[in-house]
């Protein structure tokens, strides 16, 4: 199942990534040779024997209970951008 | 002799030699060397964390990890030092907090000396990806480490670090290992807690040691294993593995499926039948078998690491961490164009397929079809397990390329992936360990595979080849002192 | 043409649990911004949420009281969108398998409401857009919410309403939710489609976002059912878009359309195991459950004989009623308890907020004290109301104002003397009611309670002086 450059455009938006309009081109390109990979999975999954469910159950009464824990982190936190009054700080528009 | 942790922690223990010199020799060793296994040390904090062991040795409150320098991969989070992924996205990121397997690792006296190089969020499968430049294989500077913990390999093999931590997404500790001529256990999903790991394929991912013995893994492995409660997935193991290696071969049931060995050069072949030779030498019992899926293994593969990555990796938005785009329209235009400039082209190509296999249409055929055929693995290996205790199968079909080889095309680099993945979608514990060299002289690795949370088993199958076949030296034994 | 309404509501309901659905943060309301935060409620690299027990101990309460199945086993999805309040660029909610399934809630009429689903997921944080910046706090990010989707049973905006109240006096009865929708606790997604009378096929919907309060969705959908009415009239299509409701103007506006309607490439979350809920704890929340509003309703009309309309006044609040069945439990009418809370109490609590404290002045055991002397006839009705004023007013027990030996009842022989003596002091009275005026006796009554200060009990004495004048 080849995608439309429309298609990728979409997916782009959705991942919220940006491509020129040449970069787009070798996209396309690109995600039809690994589709084309991921597309063998169709091949004979039907065929192979059902596997049980492995997905690992946790019981009710080992959920983390509902206890506070200061985590003072406030600080922290924030540490990793210059922040304003304790607020991640965003201009709307570039300078 | 090599410098692995039993020696250097009885010489630390004996007060022949200091952490601090210690420390101060592998610094020595990783400022002069050009492998680019490194990406950020921290050399002023490693000497007070190898001052600080030093009193612990004093005291005589120190373990086995107690001093030993190490290094772990740069999708580890470690509190103040940068963790990158090696990737611009996160460049100058700093957490403040450190990921629970690099915490105990602390807590017992480990000295660091900062983090090795990868492939951009553990994308890839040569080290090339990384932000900072590929690292170069010290068995041969021409060629790869392997990847994605492609700087911890060389680092341990080149003796940079007496072991590192790396992390298994789809085979990103045994292959660069086997590359480099290193050990590398992938240890059960759960088995070490994932927290403070940044995330690429969140049900796939797992930290492991890379270490230049069977005996140092499973040390490390005793030491950073275990159930946390800051990562539900985690489980508790029951025992200790370190002290069970000396079981020796009789008795062992190793599995071999013949899927495994298609494809692969006929001096690989050689080395592995070499080492099945050695096992029922040994009193091992060789079991012929079959898994018509594994093929199969790949492609669901990509699809769920994929998938999981591209919404693991949708936190990078600029707003906390990590790179911002220095021109925009709006908030929504700014978080596009931050992604855009910090992610490298593999990671978005893999974003893109993530997105797309998630995306309403096509989550049936994709995602959907992948994780039933995920089951259906699982169940073929509970199959192989129920006549064997142990696969034996090459780490991987090829030994380390050329620095910059691209294959025929992408997918030939994916398909290099093809000997590891289908014990990261099963959840398996597998180690891969040298066992000869192919004809360019470069390393063949060997990988165990184990039921879950059996690791004590492949450990004492590793080990056993490592004592009884391994005695040859090779050219970079001698260590860092 | 005539339309006909066909809505659903999505309601989010913030749970009042101490710490954050994968988190141990505290959920406390305010805060300065980005201080009851830690790495995973801000999406750090690396960390993992650990599910919070009580979020989902909430979930199947709010299911068991809204009569739905509670699923054994569940799991949470991961809700992919990009959007700068929420820090992972995924929600984690639930998909396939949420909590609670197939469930309703009884409007006044006996009319159903279905719930198709309740399901748990977490809160996003908060933008402030200010001097040409975004500035972003997560504070409430990570606070734990059910969402509950109604079936689109509800046909009317006045049913949305009713629904929506039933709903939060549920929640509150049951504890999970203070539903303040001022703060924002409670708030509905609204979708709305039109179709003729008699039609059976749905009509293109749209949705109006994020309502948080009752009066305001009767006004937004009476808009919405216009417009759309509007356009079905002149034989345009509806769009399907989602809204946003403008409380000035009382007009919806569009805030996206169709074509960028997200894709929430829903898959399940691999850093959070799936939960098996064994029967005995469900069984054991259901045990834990009070009486539920409408239950309680039914039970004081038809076993307390209060009327509907007084009835109505207490179930509602939940401390009120606890604080009635406590009169009650000292075994003392009914009736005369009701109405001396909802005619003479409420007289005193200005405010909704007042009711639902209930805090005041008279402790249960006075209140009923109170009450048996009305109910022994010790005590006319109206004297009690006024005497409750006063303690409400002061604080002061029953017999601050009145004392039980001046209530205590003339023995028969002393009535008997009192009527002789009024028989004798009103001859004139007496000498009409012979001559066949019933209603001269009531003079002697005058005099009778005069004599002994309102203690007589007059229906005696009624019977007692007839006797003396045959």
């Amino acid at each position: 199942m080849a995608l439309t450059e429309t298609e990728i455009k979409r997916l782009a938006w959705l991942a919220k990534l940006k491509f020129t309009e040449e970069e787009l081109a070798v996209l396309t390109e690109d995600m039809a040779e690994i589709i084309e990979f991921a597309d063998t999975i169709n091949a004979s999954v039907g065929t192979l024997p059902a596997g049980n469910d492995f997905a690992r159950v946790c019981e009710f009464d080992d959920l983390r209970k509902d206890e506070v824990q200061e985590s003072n982190l406030s600080e922290e936190v924030t540490s990793n951008i210059e922040a304003e009054d304790g607020f991640f700080p965003v201009r709307r528009r570039s300078l | 002799m090599r410098d692995t942790i039993s020696i250097l922690s009885e010489r630390l223990k004996k007060r022949e030699i200091s952490s601090v010199e210690l420390t101060k020799a592998y610094i020595d060793a990783i400022s002069s060397s050009d492998l680019n296994a490194y990406v950020h040390t921290s050399f002023d904090e490693a000497l007070r964390q190898a001052e600080e062991a030093d009193k612990r040795l004093k005291e005589g409150t120190a373990t086995l990890l107690t001093g030993i320098p190490m290094s772990v991969k740069d999708n580890i989070s470690t509190k103040g030092l940068e963790t990158t992924c090696c990737s611009k996205m996160l460049e100058g990121y700093k957490p403040f907090y450190d990921a629970t397997a690099y915490a105990k690792l602390r807590a017992e006296g480990a000295v660091l000396l900062g983090k090795n190089n990868m492939d951009e969020f553990a994308m890839g499968s040569t080290s090339e990806t990384s932000y900072y430049g590929a690292p170069l294989n010290p068995r041969d500077k021409t060629r790869v480490t392997g990847g994605s913990s492609g700087g911890g390999a060389a680092a341990v093999a080149a003796h940079l670090a007496a072991y590192a931590l790396g992390s298994d997404t789809g085979g990103s500790i045994r292959q660069p290992a086997s590359f480099c001529g290193v050990v590398g256990l992938k240890p059960t999903y759960g088995a070490v807690s994932r927290y403070g790991l940044i995330a690429y394929g969140s049900s796939l991912d797992q930290i492991g040691p890379l270490a230049n013995s069977v005996k140092d893994a499973a040390i490390v492995f005793d030491s950073i294993k275990g159930r946390d409660f800051r990562d539900q997935t985690s489980e508790e193991t029951p025992y200790t593995v370190s002290d069970k290696l000396e079981g020796g071969g009789k008795g062992l049931k190793i599995g071999v499926a013949k899927e495994y060995f298609e494809g692969i050069s006929p001096e690989m072949k050689g080395c592995l039948e070499g080492a099945i030779a050695f096992y029922e030498k040994e009193g091992a019992e060789i079991v012929p078998l079959s898994m018509p899926s594994l093929g199969l293994a790949l492609p669901a593969y990509y699809i769920i690491a994929c998938a999981e990555a591209s919404s693991n990796l949708g936190r990078y938005d600029g707003i906390r961490f990590g790179h911002r785009a220095a021109k925009y329209e709006s908030v929504d235009d700014m978080i596009a164009r931050s992604r855009t400039e910090g992610f490298g082209k593999e990671v978005q190509r893999r974003i893109m397929l993530g997105t797309y296999v998630l995306s309403s249409g096509y989550y049936d055929a994709y995602y959907k079809k992948a994780c039933t055929l995920r089951k259906q693995i699982v169940a073929a290996f509970d199959g192989l397990f129920s006549s064997c205790d142990v696969l034996l199968a090459p780490t991987s079909p090829n030994t380390a390329f050329p620095l910059n080889y691209t294959g025929q095309n992408r997918i030939e680099m994916y398909l290099s992936d093809i000997c590891t993945v289908p014990v990261n979608i099963a959840g398996l514990p597998a180690i891969s360990l040298p066992c000869g060299k192919d004809g360019k002289g470069l390393p063949v690795g060997m990988q165990l595979i184990g039921k879950k949370f059996d690791e004590a088993t492949i450990l004492r199958a590793a080990y056993t080849y490592e004592r009884g076949e391994r005695q040859e030296v090779e050219e970079l034994e001698g260590g860092v002192l | 043409m005539k339309y006909e309404l066909v809505s659903g509501l999505e309601t989010h309901v913030e749970l009042s649990t101490a710490t954050k659905i994968f988190c141990s943060c505290t959920t406390a309301f305010g805060g300065a911004p980005n201080t009851h935060c830690c790495p995973v409620c801000t999406g750090m690299p690396g960390a993992l949420p650990i599910l919070n027990q009580k979020v989902v101990e909430y979930a199947i309460r709010a299911g068991l009281a809204t009569h739905c199945t509670i699923n054994e086993i569940t799991h949470m999805d991961r809700k992919n969108y990009c959007y700068p309040d929420l820090p992972k660029a995924y929600q984690i909610s639930q998909f396939d398998e949420p909590v609670c399934e197939h469930g309703y809630v009884e409007l006044d009429s006996g009319k159903k409401i279905g719930i198709t689903r309740i399901h748990i997921e977490e809160d996003a944080g908060k933008l402030v857009h200010e001097r040409g910046f975004t500035f972003v706090d997560y504070n409430r990010g990570g606070v734990p919410l059910i969402e509950i989707v109604s079936e689109p049973d509800i046909s009317s905006p006045e049913e949305a309403k009713e629904y929506l109240e039933k709903l939060q006096l549920i929640m509150r009865y049951i504890g999970v939710s203070d539903c303040k929708m001022q703060e924002g606790s409670m708030r509905a997604d609204v979708n709305i489609s039109l179709r003729p009378v008699g039609s059976k096929t749905l009509g293109t919907r749209t949705e109006i976002k994020n309502m948080s309060s009752p009066s305001f969705i009767v006004k937004a959908m009476q808009y919405e059912y216009e417009r759309q009415a509007e356009l079905l009239d002149r034989g345009e299509e509806i769009e399907q878009a989602t809204l946003r409701y403008n409380e000035s103007e009382n007009t919806t506006s569009k805030m996206r359309g169709k074509e960028d309607a997200q894709d929430y490439r829903y898959f399940p979350e691999p850093d959070i195991l799936t939960v098996h809920i064994p029967k005995e704890k469900i069984e054991e929340v259901k045990a834990s459950l009070p009486e539920l509003p409408t239950d309680k309703f039914r039970r004081y009309v038809r076993e307390l004989g209060l009327s509907e309309s007084t009835a109505k006044l207490i179930y509602p609040y939940r401390n009120v009623a606890r604080y009635y069945e406590t009169v009650l439990s000292k075994g003392v009418s009914p009736r005369t308890s009701a109405n001396l809370i909802v005619g003479t109490v409420y007289a005193t609590l200005k405010t909704e907020e007042e009711k639902e404290a209930f805090s005041i002045a008279v402790p249960e055991a006075e209140l009923a004290l109170l009450v048996s002397y009305v109910d022994s006839g010790k005590l006319q009705a109206s004297k009690a109301g006024s005497i409750l004023l006063q303690m409400l007013e002061s604080g002061k027990p029953v017999s601050a104002y009145v004392r039980e030996e001046d209530l205590k009842g003339l023995s028969d022989e002393e009535l008997k003397k009192l009527c002789e003596g009024a028989i004798a002091a009103n001859p004139k009275a007496v000498e009409d009611f012979k001559a066949g005026k019933q209603k001269a006796i009531g003079s002697l009554f005058g005099f009778l309670m005069k004599q002994s200060r309102g203690k007589a009990d007059v229906k005696k004495a009624e019977v007692i002086l007839r006797e003396l004048l045959k």
